[in-house]
């Protein structure tokens, strides 16, 4: 087969030119709530602006040079994720550029154009993934660039970036906001996995109790979140006159509204997940093991978890992804959680900061979890159906 | 190979769960360092509601009690309103909860409406009430008021001689255009804008006024959407960012707020330095400076923490 040039990385190299030239490379504001002034690149740049055009005309060659051959697409797709940290790096100069002779209230942050080249180079980096087969490679194409961009925040270079500046305001409640946020949702996915898993089993065996426990669950997960944790209030304020449960710390408000909620949230989801899957075992493979002389526990052990794993890893993944979001709405009950710095961000005036100050950790969190459980889920699968590849309808050409 | 993964989970969990006891005893370590403490275990608890204002105050709450030497157990910006911090109060999840008199007001039924002028007597009444009634003791308010307020642009005002309710009225009764941005609750409450119109003699139509949830002042300031007034709290630190004039209500049909601290009668009666440590503090606020440090946090991006020390340093509240 004849090779068609890539189209969709010269169009990608197009924008990234196009954004160099716009309008709004960096953004900068008198103070955090004054209109938005867009400044260009050349502007903001200075002496440096060269520079980002020459790592653009290294891509754009690379691209027009580059073909079906692994070497040369991971060549070009570690510029590319350089281009991505590049971009970044030159963030950071502009910004270190625009605060000079201004004092801590002026607020410089990314414009259009930086995302822009984000996209581009991430766009260009997937193309070339396309081509590479070694999963090292195709590793190192795209991470080398979030290293960059992870050892520049390290390293202190974008200190002057607005949303640093936020962080360094409230450094410490920042600190205690996140730990907050990390162990309730921990917490919370442990237990509902801890007590998830034997009651999900249990539904599936007994009918009754399925069908008593997946009703009040149904029921509770169709309340919204946000409700949900209010509405927690009045049953727990009942619950506390008990000393036992009150001596075990168990109060109206502050973090066992916000367990309780999201626990049910969660553990709705590990039922499901578990009884649905075990609910989709052919019956066949239980009667040969049946036949083959296995009790009612090796049966579990050796032919039903084996087979629902993998089910079971997706469940709690989106488990966890759902008790990250939910978490947040923690601020309102007096227990704290990066919803914090998001509800600071919109009491008055906007702080656009602020509230991504409050919601990027939580979608790092997020895109972690999702890495990590999605990994683990195919491993698990490999390990215990030896399938290696995923099951999935694909057209092929 | 289950082994492995069981064996995986479960040093998974317990360095989780470890992580978790490590963090927290480490917490109440670090406050254990500090001077002898009149409270040793049985730290009070502020809260205050989730605003700029609530973080600051609150902040300047725990710094004195600090440094008077309690424990103290800092949620400020803890709750969403008053429905959420007052029941927390009530329920003793707070010790100490921060509210308005004219919130407090709100609660009795009946109210004589004469109250409203005074920040003395609405202290005085929804004191008593609540410490008869609650068991809740109201501490010395700070002598300025946040009322929810309606404030146009210095131009708007300037061009059409608009300071107070009554020009607003004579304004909008002679056809001036007029969009003002509002938070629900005001529209419905009847000391907001129904109890405006009756007293000052005029009536918004509904394409008159649009309501929104934030951003009031940056939308009046900038002038989106047509809009020229915005209804806001009066002691916004926008009010200094964008120049704005706040309408003048002399009939008071707006209750005066003033914060106060609220604390439970128990907890009070265990430790009475506390009041003598807040009142200090409340009394030592003026509008100018309240609006000030709200500005600080609003605009200048300053945490609550830092603008609440600096005031009760530069007041001799607190040493260091």
């Amino acid at each position: 087969m004849k090779y068609k040039r890539d189209m969709v990385s010269i169009f990608m190299c197009g924008v990234f030119i196009l954004s160099l030239l716009m309008d709004s490379f960096m953004i900068v504001m008198e103070n955090r709530i004054s209109p938005m002034q867009h400044i260009s690149a050349k502007q903001s740049l200075g002496s440096s602006y060269a520079l980002i055009w020459g790592c653009l005309i290294i891509l754009v060659l690379l691209v027009l040079w580059k073909d079906k051959s692994e070497k040369k697409n991971f060549i070009t797709g570690i510029w590319a994720s350089i281009c991505l940290g590049g971009c970044i790096f030159f963030a950071g100069l502009a910004t270190n550029n625009l605060m000079v002779g201004h004092t801590s209230t002026y607020r410089v942050t990314f414009g259009v154009g930086i995302y822009l080249i984000m996209i581009a180079s991430y766009s260009i980096i997937v193309k070339c993934n396309e081509f590479i087969n070694k999963s090292w490679k195709k590793k190192l194409t795209t991470f080398l660039g979030i290293f960059i961009i992870v050892f520049l925040v390290a390293s202190g270079w974008l200190n002057k970036m607005s949303i640093m500046t936020e962080y360094f305001t409230r450094q410490d409640k920042f600190n205690q906001v996140f730990w907050e946020h990390l162990n309730i949702s921990l917490l919370v996915v442990i237990t509902s996995i801890i007590i998830g898993l034997p009651v999900g089993y249990l539904c599936y065996r007994y009918k009754i109790l399925d069908m008593i426990i997946s009703g009040i669950l149904n029921v509770v997960r169709s309340i919204p979140a946000i409700a949900l944790i209010i509405l927690m209030v009045g049953p727990l304020s009942l619950l506390k006159e008990i000393p036992v449960l009150n001596s075990i710390g168990i109060s109206s408000f502050g973090a066992t509204p916000v367990f309780c909620a999201l626990f049910l949230y969660s553990i709705f989801q590990v039922i499901n997940s578990l009884r649905g899957a075990l609910m989709t075992i052919d019956r066949d493979y239980i009667k040969a093991a049946k036949a083959m002389g296995m009790t009612n526990i090796m049966i579990m052990f050796k032919v039903q978890i084996p087979l629902v794993l993998p089910v079971l890893v997706s469940g709690i993944r989106v488990a966890m992804i759902s008790t990250f979001t939910g978490a947040s709405l923690g601020t309102m009950v007096g227990f704290g959680g990066l919803g914090t710095f998001i509800r600071m961000g919109d009491s008055s005036a906007i702080a656009l900061d602020l509230i991504l100050l409050g919601a990027i950790p939580i979608m790092i969190m997020i895109f972690i979890t999702d890495l990590v459980f999605s990994r683990l889920s195919r491993w698990v699968k490999m390990r215990m159906t030896g399938v290696e590849y995923d099951n999935r309808y694909e057209l092929t050409n | 190979m289950k082994r492995k993964i069981i064996a995986l989970l479960i040093v998974m969990t317990m360095t989780l769960v470890m992580s978790a006891c490590a963090n927290s005893t480490n917490s109440t370590n670090e406050k254990n360092e500090t001077k002898e403490v009149i409270n040793p275990d049985d730290p009070i608890v502020v809260s205050t509601m989730n605003d700029t204002e609530g973080e600051v105050l609150g902040r300047m709450m725990v710094l004195a009690l600090k440094d008077a030497g309690f424990e103290v157990k800092d949620n400020t910006f803890g709750y969403t309103g008053t429905a959420n911090g007052r029941t927390a109060l009530l329920e003793g999840e707070t010790d100490i909860y921060m509210d308005y008199t004219g919130r407090g007001l709100s609660l009795i039924e009946g109210v004589d409406k004469e109250l409203y002028h005074d920040v003395e007597t609405a202290w005085k009444s929804v004191s008593t009430w609540d410490a008869k009634t609650n068991n809740l003791i109201w501490l010395r308010y700070a002598p300025f008021n946040n009322t929810d307020a309606v404030a146009v642009t210095r131009k708007f005002a300037e061009e059409n001689n608009v300071y107070s309710w009554g020009d607003f009225a004579n304004y909008v009764n002679n056809g001036g255009f007029v969009k003002l941005v509002t938070h629900d609750y005001w529209v419905t409450i009847p000391t907001g804008l129904s109890g405006m119109e009756k007293t000052y003699g005029f009536k918004l139509d509904k394409d008159q006024y649009t309501i929104v949830s934030a951003n009031n002042e940056q939308m009046l300031a900038e002038g989106t959407d047509g809009v020229n007034a915005a209804m806001l709290y009066s002691s916004s630190g926008l009010v200094k960012a964008y120049d704005l004039v706040v309408l003048e209500d002399p009939e008071h049909v707006s209750p005066v707020y003033s914060p106060t601290p609220i604390i439970r009668k128990e907890r009070l009666d265990k430790y009475p330095q506390v009041k003598e440590v807040l009142d200090k503090v409340f009394e030592s606020i003026t509008l100018e400076e309240m609006i000030e440090m709200n500005k600080q946090v609003q605009v200048d991006g300053a945490s609550g923490m830092d603008v609440a020390k600096e005031h009760l340093l530069s007041k001799n509240l607190i040493k260091e």
